[in-house]
């Protein structure tokens, strides 16, 4: 007799949370889609909330993407650009992310394209960029050292990775996109970022095991 | 299937990429292979480092520094003009989807149109065949006459548009190499004989009347 009422009452709970949380999603879409409009007619502080919105996204994507902080500041400051330029073609109705990560994708492609050119590869250097806190690591410094050296060794390892498996792989495990999400970004089929991905994840690994047994 | 055909698929695995139908293998697999195992563990570890990057981000100053970029490179930007904004989003947000309904609908319109409106070749089972075989009657011969030494040779001439008729050209060659010496009238006679050629078409028959070239 006494446990309906609780379940009654964890059920409405629920209802109530999920409930708040759409509606600040919607109120939070309806905004976003205001100032999209705003900034589309050329309004510049509607355009500065837009880019403090999503400047930390673009900057760390270009950051994984392209290794280098000064060319992933050039690529972010090159997707605002392009946001401003070609926003009235953006249909406001839509989710705005996928289309400004998918700017970002193409921006970084294009750039690393050309460092590729110049003879410049994959850096991952780790200027402006800040490794957050583990829970597990916090206070023990041989477990910080560890740390350090894996992410230093996984920045090795995507270096040797083809372009578009090293694009795939970040958006999927470090960024944490869908497969779906990923395919849309790259404007590829599901199938195709999943081979990706398992090439990729496969690769890493053995550069992985190279590099440690380098070090031994 | 080996080791080296699973990899790929616990790549997968271990990231919670795989099809749902392709997971009870992967898992059966890994229950009975050690290196499997293994190669899955390292893979899992590899996939908790990748996850703990998720948590770092870009420095304070790095993001200032870039919006400080953004916005002086944007105030000296024209924005697009009222009018390419309003039809864009008249493009982009309403007519885009009704266009291309319309578009299907106009496509199958103008396809179906088409179809039903191409010129039809109804063929009448009254009317002849492209072409004619003619066939050979020979009239009665006598025993003796060597019938096996006529060779008759039919030429069809194909229909021209214009008259739709099929003309068939018909010669007979005889064989006189091996003809017998005797009898000789009766050659001459079978040779001068009128023939008649039968072709498939009722309405066509051919008559061939041999003329004496030495009378």
């Amino acid at each position: 007799m006494s446990t309906r009422p609780e379940i009654t009452l964890l059920h409405a709970n629920s209802l109530w949370m999920s409930r708040s949380e759409s509606e600040a999603l919607l109120s939070d879409a309806g905004e976003l889609a205001g100032l999209l409009t705003r900034a589309a007619s050329g309004d510049a502080a509607a355009f500065e909330q837009i880019v403090v919105r999503h400047e930390r996204r673009v900057l760390t994507l270009s950051w994984r993407l392209l290794g280098a902080m000064e060319d992933a500041q050039d690529a972010a400051q090159e997707v605002f650009l392009r946001t401003f330029k070609y926003l009235h073609r953006f249909d406001v109705r839509k989710p705005f992310e996928p289309w400004l990560v998918r700017m970002t994708v193409n921006v970084c492609r294009d750039l690393g394209r050309k460092r590729t050119q110049r003879g410049i590869v994959f850096v991952a250097e780790g200027d402006g960029y800040e490794q957050a806190e583990q829970p597990d690591s916090a206070g023990n410094p041989h477990d910080e050292l560890q740390s350090e050296q894996q992410r230093q060794m996984l920045y090795r390892a995507l270096n040797d990775l083809p372009e578009k498996e090293r694009t795939a792989f970040v958006l999927r495990d470090i960024e944490g996109m869908t497969t779906a999400e990923v395919a849309g970004a790259l404007g590829s089929s599901e199938a195709t970022v999943r081979s990706q991905i398992s090439s990729a994840r496969l690769k890493i690994r053995k550069s992985i095991q190279r590099i440690a047994g380098g070090r031994r | 299937m080996n080791c080296a055909a699973f990899e790929k698929s616990i790549a997968l695995y271990v990231g919670n990429d795989i099809r749902v139908s392709e997971r009870r293998s992967v898992e059966t697999h890994l229950e009975g292979c050690a290196a499997c195992r293994e190669l899955a563990n390292d893979l899992r570890e590899s996939q908790s480092v990748f996850k703990a990057l998720r948590s770092g981000a870009v420095n304070a100053s790095a993001l200032t520094d870039l919006r400080q970029r953004v916005l002086n490179e944007v105030g000296d930007l024209e924005p697009a003009p009222g009018w390419v904004v309003a039809l864009h989003r008249l493009i982009f947000a309403g007519l885009r989807q009704r266009a291309a309904v319309a578009g299907f609908a106009l496509a199958a319109l103008v396809s179906g149109s088409l179809w039903f409106g191409q010129p039809r070749v109804v063929v009448s089972p009254a009317e002849p065949g492209p072409v004619a075989i003619a066939r050979f009657e020979a009239p009665s011969a006598p025993d003796n006459y060597p019938l096996s030494n006529v060779t008759p040779r039919i030429t069809t001439v194909r229909p021209t548009p214009k008259h739709s008729a099929i003309s068939v050209a018909v010669s007979l060659e005889l064989s006189t190499a091996e003809l017998p010496a005797e009898p000789a009238t009766l050659h001459t006679q079978n040779t001068l004989a009128p023939m008649k050629f039968l072709t498939d078409d009722p309405d066509i028959i051919i008559y061939w009347l041999p003329k004496d070239k030495g009378d």
